[in-house]
């Protein structure tokens, strides 16, 4: 049964599409928007002038780059760790039974329930004495502690879509079962690997509470917790604020771009009959 | 040679035994079929030879190796999925030759048996094609391809034609047997549909609830049937099987009761076991039952009469569905007449010397050792 067609699904598509784009549609315009004209001008949908200084500002004199960097390290660091981690969790769970298996799934999935700011406090006692506060080791670390029960959820269900006959017909053809990993399973995983890379790397790219608990020096921060600098004594600088934040979003934007194609998936079409 | 033995091959899971008390010997190029219901253990037992599962209890020989404790890449075997388990990011052509590629053989050699399989296969031209892109019979082609090239000492198949709708299973069951008659390899084949069993096998290993029920070619599990469970499934239509008991017939012989009350005489030296008061079965055939007028020479004929209730013609041949008391029994007739309609009180008969008779309780054959149906 088919409810909208044609000419009304579209509609629907553009006008959910206008709903989810205006918020990114509004930073750019602030960020391009001159000071003088961002009160002034009352609101309009695009200012009569435009301008690139709040973008030469935060690339040229404001410590910006260096936020960025920090959060390029932290957020792909983490996003390898997690996935490296990731896959060799979801590959146990879904192809070995071993005592506890259950156990061990379920207390995964309740370290989810826990909000994370009360584990804050603990957690900074914790990193203190090993030195790990105020490091981006010590962010890694934490970042990967909190996505990788996810990040093995999901590995584990694009295992599950992977018939185990694939490795059998490998390990009868003469492969060990490492061989089969390596030669056929992980072929076939990359959309899932494209998947998990992704979420973590956009959780570790935009998050702020940690970040802004275990840094304090001026050039280890993340650029989340480095947009807060853009609220001053004397008021928020909205146009170099959201000129920082149109760029902080360009490596999550290239990141997908380059993975999409996996994430599409489709790659086991054929091999088994469904 | 290859020939492969099991000896008292188990599988249990905790308490629970998937395959019990397996004993087998499978001779070189023999083709065995496993066929029995759903979990009855006939692909676990396949598996097990495969060495994708471990075996609990017994010995399993291929050759004059025992495998138990061999990974499956040290067995050579080929085996054909269910699923056919094609790698879905490889063409036919590096799918055929992956098995080649993990051994190391040369590319002339790899690309020399590629081509043999190809061309008896009759895959030219799908060679650069990825899975994705064949029917259903090309990749189980592809897949028995795969095994083939291998030069393996024993092909596994597992249930390989299920996923195929009934006119390609059909031409695909005639590939697999003439397949054979080609490379000549011991071949185990696990099937649940009795009709594949039957028309590919040199021997049928009719398997329920763990255990082997009996070992016999295609003809003798049809004719002689060692228990009740073997007489039901093999056969289509299945036998007709009536619980019933045994009784005097007043001179001194052996008769059991019809559920029309009827009493059908047995032969006393063809039947071991028979006492009166005793619970059996009586399995008939329903090719062994036709109305009298249509009847050929029967050596020893038993006339009973029945209602009609339904006629299923199939063109050459028509089921009967009848009445036999409470009863209801199907007869088989070939070269039905337009006449053959749904009619009460039709006499007809049965050859005494085709009848079939199990234990009521232990569902073993009861009819004499040499006594041939």
């Amino acid at each position: 049964m088919t409810i909208v067609t044609g000419a009304g699904l579209w509609l629907i598509r553009l006008a959910y599409l206008a709903f989810a784009l205006f918020p990114l549609f509004w930073l750019v315009r602030i960020s391009l928007t001159p000071d003088a004209l961002l009160y002034s001008e009352g609101t309009t949908l695009w200012p009569s002038e435009m301008t690139f200084a709040n973008f030469t500002y935060v690339l040229e004199q404001s410590p910006f780059p260096t936020f960025f960097k920090n959060t390029v390290i932290v957020s792909l660091g983490t996003a390898a760790i997690v996935t490296v981690l990731a896959a060799g969790v979801g590959y146990a769970f879904s192809r070995f039974r071993f005592a506890g298996k259950r156990a061990v799934m379920i207390f995964l999935v309740i370290t989810q329930l826990f909000p994370l700011v009360m584990v804050i406090t603990p957690l900074y006692q914790l990193l203190a004495p090993l030195g790990l506060v105020n490091t981006r080791v010590g962010l890694v670390i934490v970042f990967t502690a909190f996505n990788l029960p996810f990040a093995a959820f999901l590995m584990h269900s694009f295992f599950e879509g992977i018939p185990r006959e694939l490795e059998q017909a490998a390990m009868i053809d003469g492969c060990t079962r490492f061989q089969a990993l390596i030669r056929i399973i992980l072929p076939l995983m990359l959309p899932g690997i494209g998947a998990t890379l992704g979420f973590v790397f956009t959780a570790a790219w935009s998050e702020l509470l940690f970040s802004l608990m275990l840094i304090s020096s001026e050039d280890l921060k993340t650029f989340a917790v480095g947009l807060l600098s853009f609220i001053g004594r004397s008021g928020v600088d909205w146009g170099q604020m959201m000129a920082a934040a149109t760029l902080a979003l360009i490596p999550p934007a290239v990141f997908f771009t380059l993975i999409q194609r996996y994430l599409v998936g489709g790659l086991t079409a054929g091999a088994v009959k469904a | 040679m290859a020939h492969v033995s099991l000896r008292q091959v188990a599988k249990r899971y905790g308490a629970f035994q998937a395959v019990e008390d397996f004993d087998l010997d499978i001779a070189h190029e023999e083709f065995v079929v496993f066929v029995g219901p759903s979990g009855c253990g006939k692909s676990t037992t396949l598996r097990m030879i495969a060495g994708l599962e471990e075996i609990t209890d017994g010995e399993i020989w291929i050759g004059e190796r025992v495998v138990n404790d061999l990974p499956p890449r040290a067995r050579n075997i080929s085996m054909v999925f269910q699923n056919y388990a094609l790698y879905p990011h490889m063409t036919v052509s590096q799918n055929q030759g992956f098995g080649l590629r993990m051994a190391r053989r040369p590319k002339e050699e790899i690309a020399d048996k590629v081509n043999r399989a190809t061309n008896l296969l009759g895959l030219q031209g799908l060679l650069a094609r990825r899975p994705a892109a064949l029917s259903g019979g090309q990749r189980q082609r592809v897949a028995m391809g795969r095994a083939i090239v291998r030069d393996p000492d024993v092909f596994l198949f597992d249930e390989p034609l299920s996923n195929l709708d009934a006119k390609l299973r059909g031409q695909m069951r005639t590939e697999i047997k003439k397949l054979h008659e080609k490379v000549r390899t011991t071949v185990i084949y696990v099937t649940h549909d009795q009709v594949e069993a039957m028309t590919l096998a040199d021997r049928i290993v009719v398997m329920r609830d763990g255990r082997i029920e009996q070992v016999g070619t295609p003809y003798e599990v049809f004719h002689t049937p060692a228990t009740r469970f073997v007489a039901g499934f093999i056969g289509s239509p299945p036998m007709n099987l009536i619980d019933t008991h045994v009784v005097a017939d007043g001179q001194g012989g052996m008769a059991v009761a019809l559920p029309d009350g009827a009493l059908l005489p047995l032969d006393p030296t063809r039947f071991d076991g028979v006492r009166a008061d005793g619970e059996v079965t009586l399995g008939l055939r329903p090719e062994a039952i036709a109305p009298e007028t249509m009847s050929g020479p029967i050596e020893r004929p038993f006339a009973f009469d029945a209602d009609i209730d339904l006629v299923e013609p199939l063109g050459s041949e028509a089921l009967l569905i009848l009445a036999l008391g409470q009863a209801e029994i199907t007869a088989r007739v070939f070269r039905p007449g337009p006449g053959l309609t749904p009619q009460a009180g039709v006499r007809f008969v049965v050859d005494l010397g085709e009848i079939h008779l199990f234990d009521g309780t232990t569902g073993q054959r009861l009819n004499r050792a040499g006594t041939q149906t």
